[in-house]
């Protein structure tokens, strides 16, 4: 199922995306992940990773308000699509299919 | 404290980053800045900043360059292609012609490329630098002579005494026979007698065998790849034996290593190396100071001036030469080898080697019929794009901007000229191995050349033509205003026809030099053939006596020969006329002229039919004559020359001539001067005649060659079969060896006829494409003016009134070529045929013949559009208004 292919960060933003709900713009997202994940994560390779997913279209993105925070920049807020959801759901089921399958002497040891 | 990020950095984010993400990093940047200075101050958020920044540094948040963006942009491009086949095919007779003559000028430039590559690929093997060759130059017989080759001696001497010297080489090539153990054998050319350093100082790759040892024993052979397998099949040649026969001896040779094929980029020309000590048998007097000569070749330790060594060299050979060679005042020279091939014309070399001017003067050619097929484009399309202004003039009123038009004509002008890049280079792959030989008179591989890099470079120079010829059209174009060109007011822009006047003008001159250039060359080398070699070639065949018995016995032979019908004379002599080398120096004195003391001059050993079969005229005295026995020794024939230089005009005859000739021992003739000869070029025509001294041999050291006088006419195949026939009965083991006097001259004057043939090809193509050209600028001249035609026409004006004044507007064009380039050509012709002793009379009436040649193209090529115009119907072009 080549269409729902996901990276592992792309997983991760995508999933941060959907915890955050309506507050998921570029730093707050770049926030969350440094929390959960323990490590920097560089504007450069998030945005990339945002863009590519929209591309892809599993988000959708639009302009929210301009803040003084930003110089004056916008914020652009990211919203996952129906597809998006779809791609995370096959991801979340092949890896709890890969659980169920281990066999219990392997997690023991 | 300084708030707010770096300037710079911002600046150079917003001049790499995409359009697209800009604001959206550029926010996002920002607010991690702001917390960062509430967080940890802003020294730190400052310096995180930088970092920030240059991290955004991948492919996916670059900007792409402009070009790039526009490239991507396929409808535009599809467009313009699509415009540019269908201006093509509309226009398909002008494409075609600009097409072809674009075509031919690509093809000339590659060809005499490659042709200037290779010659300039030779002997550039790995420190080749450090190679170099020793000739001598020195006084032989009186005259200066440059030999491509060094006595025996000299190598050792020099080695012991120049430590810069790291290893050297002799090489001694020998004709022979080689056979296996069977009857059957083969004559071989190149059979090298070499020292054991050989592989020091040329690093040939060894196959079989080890190389250090291979040479090192007497009478071991090293073998070429294409020798073993000529010999040896695919068997293993190591270890085998092979006979070496010359006319007395034979000498058996093993077969110690196989080397790879000596290159075609090298001037040496080897096909066995044998080792240097097996001369103590196959020629036990070898170590001398004057025959034979041989070539000498040293690798310098790195680093070391040639130029000292060369010095050094000389004061070594001066104070331990032997007296005798020394009384002719001897230099060696050390060339480096890899410029041998090109510069070095000396006597004794390998091969005839090219020269340097020749190579390059082709190269420069291959630049200027490129360069008039670039006019030619040029001009054609600026004439093309005039007829094509509404078109133009649409496409601005519609909205196109100038860079949009000037993509269009560059995308046409691109197209043009990879099509023709493709086109020429299908037709090299065609044509190229027929072709080459026999243009350059040398196989030349071509996949040597079509590299990577040969095709980088192809690109590059498609790119480079692309830009040469839509730069001007394109510039002409999108200069239109587009209310002028709707409404067909071009005058101001058609007015300034004076470039393509210039541009054509510098076409004619070109041709006009090519085409009066060739016709020196061919009127040079027609003379050399035919006129005044003063002896007749046509119907003369020598037969190569080889063997010793076939010398002793040649009368017989002789006498055989002239029983068959067809042949009018026969005569033996010692050397074949037209050789630049062989003819024997024997000492000579008068007593007449004591104060002339002893000197050499060049001799001719004959029997008394040799002037007949040649048809020599006397000009005083008699011919020999086999009924006075005493012309038999006492008697010799000169050449006026020899007379004149004596101070002797008709009067030479009777007066005595002591001559001096070997035959295994000193013999002295005291003759007598029985005649005069009428001068005859013995040698080549490049030289000028020399004293020549012609006396009776029948001794068998000198009786080399039969020459046959034939009757004219008659199947050549028929009497060389007959000849071959006779031949047989006296020796059924060897092939004949036979001479055509005609071919051999024609050999002689062999590089004259490669660059006749080179440049007359060219100079047709770049006469072709200045024809082209002419058609341009009348197609142009023709549209401009048609409406001033018209009403000429109205008013009664001929149809030859009409074509005279279009014939008259490239007239004056050639008469202005004329008058720039016959004066180069003059300048050069003279310094050329310096060159040569006789040279031909390159006068007035060439310059008018070249003059017109170019009129007639230029009448042709004008034709067709000057009719055109002159039939026209007025109405139809005057109505418009």
């Amino acid at each position: 199922m080549k269409r729902y292919q996901l990276g592992e960060f792309e997983e991760m933003v995508l999933l941060t995306v959907c915890v955050l709900q309506e507050e998921a713009y570029g730093v707050s997202i770049k926030e969350e992940l440094e929390d959960r994940l323990n490590r920097n994560v560089s504007v450069g390779a998030l945005q990339s990773a945002l863009r590519r997913m929209e591309d892809k279209g599993f988000l959708d993105s639009w302009e929210g308000e301009t803040t003084s925070q930003r110089g004056g920049r916008p914020r652009r807020y990211f919203k996952i699509t129906l597809f998006g959801v779809k791609a995370i759901e096959y991801t979340r089921e092949i890896r709890s299919g890969l659980w169920r399958d281990i066999p219990k002497a392997v997690l023991q040891s | 404290m300084n708030h707010s990020p770096p300037k710079w950095t911002i600046k150079f984010l917003r001049w790499f980053c995409r359009p697209v993400f800009l604001e959206e990093v550029e926010g996002d940047l920002t607010e991690i800045f702001r917390s960062r200075v509430r967080e940890r101050g802003s020294d730190h958020a400052r310096r995180t900043f930088i970092f920030d920044v240059l991290k955004f540094l991948r492919w996916t948040m670059l900007r792409k360059p402009d070009f790039a963006v526009y490239s991507l942009n396929r409808g535009l491009w599809l467009y313009n292609m699509k415009i540019a086949f269908r201006v093509f095919r509309r226009n398909l007779l002008h494409s075609t012609i600009n097409l072809f003559g674009l075509t031919m000028g690509i093809l000339s430039f590659i060809v005499l490329t490659i042709y200037y590559l290779n010659e300039n690929s030779f002997d550039r093997f790995p420190d080749s630098d450090q190679i170099y060759r020793i000739a001598t130059s020195l006084e032989d017989d009186g005259y200066y002579t440059e030999s491509a080759q060094s006595p025996v001696p000299i190598l050792p001497m020099l080695v012991q005494d120049l430590p810069q010297i790291r290893s050297s080489v002799r090489l001694l090539p020998l004709t022979g026979y080689l056979k296996k153990a069977g009857p059957l054998r083969f004559r071989e050319e190149q059979l090298v007698f070499t020292d054991e350093t050989f592989f020091e100082v040329f690093q040939i790759s060894v196959l079989k065998g080890n190389m250090e040892e291979a040479l090192t024993q007497p009478f071991t052979m090293v073998l070429t790849e294409e020798k073993a397998a000529q010999y040896f099949g695919d068997g293993n040649a190591i270890g085998e034996m092979l006979i070496f026969e010359d006319e007395d001896n034979q000498f058996e040779f093993t077969v110690t290593a196989v080397v790879s094929n000596f290159s075609h980029h090298s001037h040496l020309n080897v096909d066995f190396l044998v080792s240097f000590q097996s001369l103590n048998q196959v020629m036990p007097w070898h170590n001398n100071w004057f025959y034979p000569t041989l070539h000498s070749y040293v690798r310098l330790v790195p680093d070391h001036d040639a130029g000292e060594v060369e010095i050094a060299a000389n004061r070594v050979l001066q104070n331990y030469a032997e007296e005798k060679y020394l009384e002719k005042s001897p230099e060696l020279v050390f060339q480096p080898v890899h410029t041998l091939h090109l510069s070095s014309d000396r006597q004794g070399e390998w091969e005839p080697n090219s020269t340097q001017i020749n190579v390059q003067y082709f190269f420069v050619l291959g630049l200027i019929i490129l360069g008039i097929a670039m006019i030619n484009y040029i001009n054609l399309s600026t004439a093309n794009s005039i007829q094509r202004s509404k078109e133009i003039g649409m496409k601005k009123a519609m909205g196109s901007s100038r860079p949009q038009l000037i993509r269009q004509f560059f995308s046409e002008s691109f197209l043009m000229v990879s099509g023709s890049a493709i086109i020429s280079l299908v037709l090299l792959l065609l044509f190229w191995s027929p072709f080459s030989t026999q243009l350059f008179g040398r196989q030349i591989s071509l996949y040597e050349f079509l590299t990577l890099r040969f095709l980088t470079y192809g690109l590059s120079v498609i790119f480079l033509l692309t830009l040469a010829a839509g730069f001007y059209p394109t510039l002409l174009v999108s200069r239109f205003r587009t209310l002028d060109v709707l409404r067909n007011r071009l005058s101001g822009y058609q007015g300034k026809g004076i470039q393509r006047k210039i541009l054509v003008t510098i076409q004619f001159s070109i041709s006009m030099v090519l085409i009066l250039a060739t016709l020196l060359l061919v009127e040079q080398y027609q003379y050399l053939l035919r006129k005044g070699l003063g002896f007749q070639k046509e119907y003369r065949v020598a037969i190569k006596l080889v063997e010793e018995e076939d010398k002793k016995n040649y009368k017989a032979l002789k006498d055989a020969l002239k029983q068959l019908s067809f042949v009018d004379n026969v005569a033996v002599s010692n050397t074949i006329l037209g050789s630049e080398t062989g003819f024997y120096g024997f000492e000579i004195s008068l007593p007449d002229k004591p104060e002339l003391g002893t000197f050499e001059w060049y001799t001719l050993g004959v029997d008394e039919d040799y002037l007949d079969t040649y048809g020599l005229e006397l000009t005083a005295g008699r011919d020999f004559s086999r009924s006075l026995a005493t012309d038999q020794h006492e008697a010799v024939i000169i050449n006026e020359t020899a007379a004149r230089y004596l101070g002797w005009k008709g009067d030479a005859v009777g007066k005595g001539l002591n001559l001096t000739i070997y035959t295994g021992k000193r013999e002295t003739r005291n003759a007598k001067i029985i005649g005069v000869v009428r001068d005859f070029h013995y040698q080549s025509l490049y030289e000028s005649v020399k004293p020549l001294v012609i006396y009776i041999n029948k001794h068998h050291y000198y009786t080399d060659n039969l020459n046959l006088k034939l009757q004219p006419g008659g199947s050549v195949r028929d009497r060389i079969n007959r000849i071959e026939k006779i031949y047989g009965q006296f020796n059924p083991d060897k092939p004949i060896e036979l001479v055509f006097m005609e071919e051999r001259i024609a050999h002689t004057y062999h590089r004259e006829l490669l660059n006749t043939r080179i440049l007359s090809i060219f100079t047709i193509l770049s006469i072709f494409i200045a024809g082209l050209g002419v058609f341009g600028l009348i197609t142009f001249s023709t549209h401009k003016r048609i409406k001033e035609i018209g009403i000429r026409k109205v008013l009664g004006a001929s149809f030859l009134q009409i074509s005279g004044i279009f014939t008259k507007e490239y007239l004056y064009l050639i008469v202005v070529a004329c008058v720039i380039s016959w004066p180069v050509v003059h300048w050069f012709s003279t310094k050329w045929l310096q060159n040569f002793a006789y040279s031909v009379d390159f006068g007035i009436l060439n310059y008018l013949a070249g003059f017109s040649v170019v009129l007639i193209i230029g009448l042709i090529s004008s034709l067709h559009r000057i009719i055109w115009v002159a039939k026209m119907n007025p109405v139809d072009h005057l109505r418009n208004e």
